[in-house]
């Protein structure tokens, strides 16, 4: 019994201990994220004007397609209509099943292109190349099933502008993100090889033409859980990253880098799962020891808006996959690990990363069975665990709030009940949300310690940038995009 | 020992303790609430003051009326400007931004005299000096479209504010000033990057016109490769073509490939009849964004002796310096001089990145 009992207060002291390192560096982040994110507002105000050609870098948007039926129109159309030039969009139909090509073909009048060669990054063949004659700045390409990373290395391959942005089929740009992010190449062109932009949940928002116009908190508990959890992770910590150089993830959904780099590491990588995340901890591994001002930075005020698994099943699917993926990248790429050559990144984001998000699904269900046990067998210390549970709760909530409040400040996106509603899911996942992605983690952990690879897994499209159009009175009518 | 009873003689039992959980929850608790009251505070201090400024609107705009018709009284109005509170001098200035965007110059010079005549320069000359560096940026901005030469000193000035959005504010409106007061200041920031984003002086410098020309030449032998690249954009849209082609020629020899290219692209926008041989010989040069900008130039030149490196760029180990050069005949087939010959090699070549320029071509995308 002493022997159980002495591991017990070992583990708890560990959890306690990973508690109070976990909660002074997130919350100094937070705090640092807030005051870069107020800094910026008052000192731009609504100053933003993009820049003319010619000193503007064109871009060129690749959408990686599968089985992308329902939203692929509405997509590409709120593509082509961002306010940029110049401006290529390349679809590329990763060898879909359902009738992706054969909408696109009919919607967009495509044209069939010589395929030709002297592709750069290996993919899966090609199978044909289509322009639109309705715009040519629409090229298609539909090529033998490859996987997402396969798709987006083919569409590099394509495209024909010096900036290359990757945007999600189920996502939707603002009209002015990529003027924003592309100021953010201009400002520094010397040193900055990528930017990522903040992404932002669209279910239960209103979209008209293919732009957000009314963002709004789902009603369903998992969605508008992940409205707060976004906010969080982009508003609450990225900004600090950035700000530090120390990003190791620009977001698959939208991020811009410079093709000739990206081509230039090899593309993304077609092993790992967390493929966005690689790329950018690869672009680091390689260009910082030979280029050392080299940035990869992020824009809070460039937003895509994306669509988020509508339950618990497909959630859980994508998560244990970005959570194998993490594990690969930090396996990867721990070289740079404690390595000051890699700045921030080596000191103080892998670090972190591996504390918070390798170590903290761990000791979080460990603190979960200890207290389920202890409980059951009548031996927990009530006050002790209720004392912790109020700390942990306000902890979290104070991430919440901070978030919320840089995003009023900053960008002022979400109705006033709408912060009141992040606030209260952001409250209450602690006693389900974030257990149950503790426990998708710790089996994600499992799985990658055997040597399993989870599969993508089908995220159901709900159709959402399908809907009709806005209803008139958006306040009372049912959300377009809520299932 | 029982476990619980362990735990809590850890811990739990320890008055600090319960004292130091008791003040952290306290002060998570303050913070939170605090965090959250100011959201919603300034959610209502923001209905509030847009109701305000609703409210003024309307004042402001007879304002203005008042101002670009002529029909002031200078008194009143200089009276009136100066009483403008915080609220109200953003919204004024934001609607005079807005009055100017599409006015004439004429327009613009009848707005500064009677601004002038008000005292409203004045107060934003001093507004420069904020301690918010958005105001500090909108007098900036407000300046700079009304073309308030007497304000230059007062924005050059701030070209050394501790804000970059305040300094690239200055830079912007010394730029619509034109007042060549502005030019070694901007030189300076031109040359030396880093303080100010490099294409907005860029955008300055060239509303300067001429007074900006040695600069951009300047420019050409930075030793920084941005501020050359960036040079060679600026050469281009300040010379007269003929010296901005001998100065971008040179370019071709620079040892850095992104300014290489950038002397290519910018040689395609001041074409003159013969092609540069440096620029026929770029369509092989090792670096492929160069060979991309080199073919890309050789379709702006009507020059027969450009073909064979069109076409034998066809077979360019680059994908994309292939359909460029595609295109570049396609558009070569259009000129004059060397459009027969260019047609009539483009019919008896049979190359994929030909057949894809023709159709982009008869979709007006070439």
């Amino acid at each position: 019994m002493s022997v159980v009992i002495a591991i017990v207060l070992v583990i708890s002291v560990a959890i306690f201990a990973f508690f109070v390192v976990y909660s002074v560096v997130t919350l100094s982040l937070t705090a640092y994220s807030l005051f870069e994110g107020v800094q910026q507002k008052i000192e731009r105000g609504d100053r933003f004007r993009p820049l003319r050609r010619p000193l503007r870098s064109g871009i060129s948007l690749v959408v990686p397609a599968y089985n992308e039926e329902l939203v692929i129109v509405p997509a590409v159309r709120s593509l082509l209509g961002v306010d940029y030039e110049p401006l290529e969009v390349v679809v590329v139909d990763d060898g879909s099943s359902d009738g992706t090509l054969a909408v696109l073909r009919e919607k967009f009048d495509l044209r069939k292109l010589p395929l030709g060669d002297r592709f750069g990054l290996e993919t899966e063949p090609l199978e044909a190349l289509y322009v639109s004659a309705a715009d040519p700045r629409l090229h298609v390409a539909r090529k033998r099933n490859g996987g997402r990373s396969d798709a987006i290395n083919a569409g590099i391959n394509l495209a024909r502008h010096e900036l290359v942005g990757v945007v999600d089929a189920d996502s939707l740009l603002d009209r002015d993100a990529l003027a924003r992010i592309v100021e953010v190449f201009s400002a520094d062109p010397d040193r900055v090889v990528a930017v990522g932009g903040t992404v932002r949940i669209a279910n239960g928002g209103v979209i008209e033409d293919g732009v957000m116009t009314l963002p709004r908190v789902p009603v369903h508990g998992i969605q508008a859980s992940q409205v707060a959890e976004y906010l969080r992770s982009f508003l609450a910590t990225r900004i600090a990253w950035s700000a530090m150089n120390g990003l190791l993830i620009i977001s698959g959904a939208f991020g811009v880098f410079r093709r000739d780099l990206f081509r230039a590491v090899g593309g993304l990588s077609r092993d790992t799962l967390g493929e966005d995340m690689e790329l950018v901890m690869r672009l680091h591994e390689q260009l910082r020891p030979v280029r050392p001002g080299v940035r990869i930075e992020f824009a809070p005020d460039a937003t895509c808006w994306t669509e988020a698994p509508p339950g618990l099943r497909p959630l859980r699917v994508q998560r244990v996959r970005w959570h194998v993926g993490l594990l690969d990248n930090l396996r990867l790429h721990r070289r740079m690990l404690g390595r000051r050559r890699y700045g921030a990144v080596g000191l103080v984001s892998m670090p972190y990363t591996i504390l918070v998000e390798v170590f903290g699904p761990i000791l979080q269900v460990t603190g979960y069975v200890i207290v389920i046990v202890l409980a059951l067998f009548g031996e927990i210390a009530w006050e002790y665990a209720i004392a912790l549970l109020l700390v942990v709760l306000l902890v979290a909530q104070l991430q919440t709030a901070a978030a919320i409040l840089t995003e009023e400040i900053g960008f002022s996106r979400y109705r006033r009940r709408d912060l009141l509603l992040i606030g209260g899911w952001g409250l209450l996942e602690m006693f389900w949300y974030q257990p149950l992605s503790a426990l998708w983690r710790m089996w994600a952990t499992f799985l990658w310690l055997i040597g399993r690879r989870p599969g993508w897994g089908t995220i159901p499209r709900g159709a959402a940038l399908a809907q009709a159009p806005p209803p008139e009175t958006p306040e009372l009518a049912p959300a377009p995009l809520s299932r | 020992m029982e476990p619980a009873a362990l735990l809590a003689s850890t811990f739990a039992q320890q008055p600090w303790f319960w004292g130091a959980t008791a003040a952290i929850v306290v002060v998570l608790l303050l913070a939170n609430v605090a965090l959250f009251l100011f959201v919603y505070a300034r959610r209502l201090r923001e209905l509030v003051r847009a109701r305000r400024a609703a409210r003024f609107e309307l004042e402001a705009e007879q304002m203005l009326n008042e101002l670009t018709s002529g029909a002031h009284d200078p008194e009143r109005l200089r009276a009136r400007i100066r009483s403008l509170d915080e609220l109200e001098r953003p919204i004024a200035a934001t609607m005079l931004l807005e009055r100017l965007g599409p006015a004439s110059t004429a327009e613009r010079a009848a707005v500064l005299d009677a601004l002038r005549e008000t005292g409203a320069i004045d107060v934003l000359v001093r507004s420069l000096r904020r301690r918010e560096p958005w105001r500090r940026a909108l007098a900036a901005r407000t300046l700079g479209q009304v073309g308030a030469t007497d304000a230059v000193p007062a924005l050059i000035e701030r070209l050394d504010d501790s804000s970059r959005y305040v300094r690239e504010a200055a830079v912007r409106a010394l730029g619509r000033i034109g007042d060549e007061r502005a030019l070694p200041v901007l030189a300076d920031l031109f040359l030396n990057p880093g303080r100010a984003g490099a294409g907005i002086v860029y955008e300055a410098l060239l509303a300067l016109g001429d007074h900006a020309e040695p600069v951009f030449r300047e420019g050409l032998s930075s030793a920084t490769e941005s501020v050359r690249v960036t040079s060679c954009f600026g050469v281009a849209a300040a010379l007269e073509p003929e010296a901005a082609r001998l100065q971008l020629e040179r370019m071709l020899a620079d040892p850095a490939g992104e300014v290489r290219a950038a002397a290519c692209e910018t040689l395609a926008r001041v074409p003159g009849v013969t092609a540069p041989d440096a620029l026929e010989q770029a369509t092989r040069d090792p670096v492929p964004s160069v060979r991309r900008a080199a073919v890309s130039a050789l379709g702006s030149y009507d020059d027969p002796r450009s073909l064979p490196f069109l076409l034998s760029a066809l077979d360019d180990p680059e994908r994309d310096v292939a359909l460029r050069a595609g295109e570049a005949l396609v558009r070569l087939g259009r000129l004059p001089a060397a459009g027969g010959l260019a047609r009539a090699a483009i019919e008896d070549t049979e190359a994929w990145p030909l057949e894809t320029a023709l159709v982009l071509d008869s979709l007006g995308a070439v």
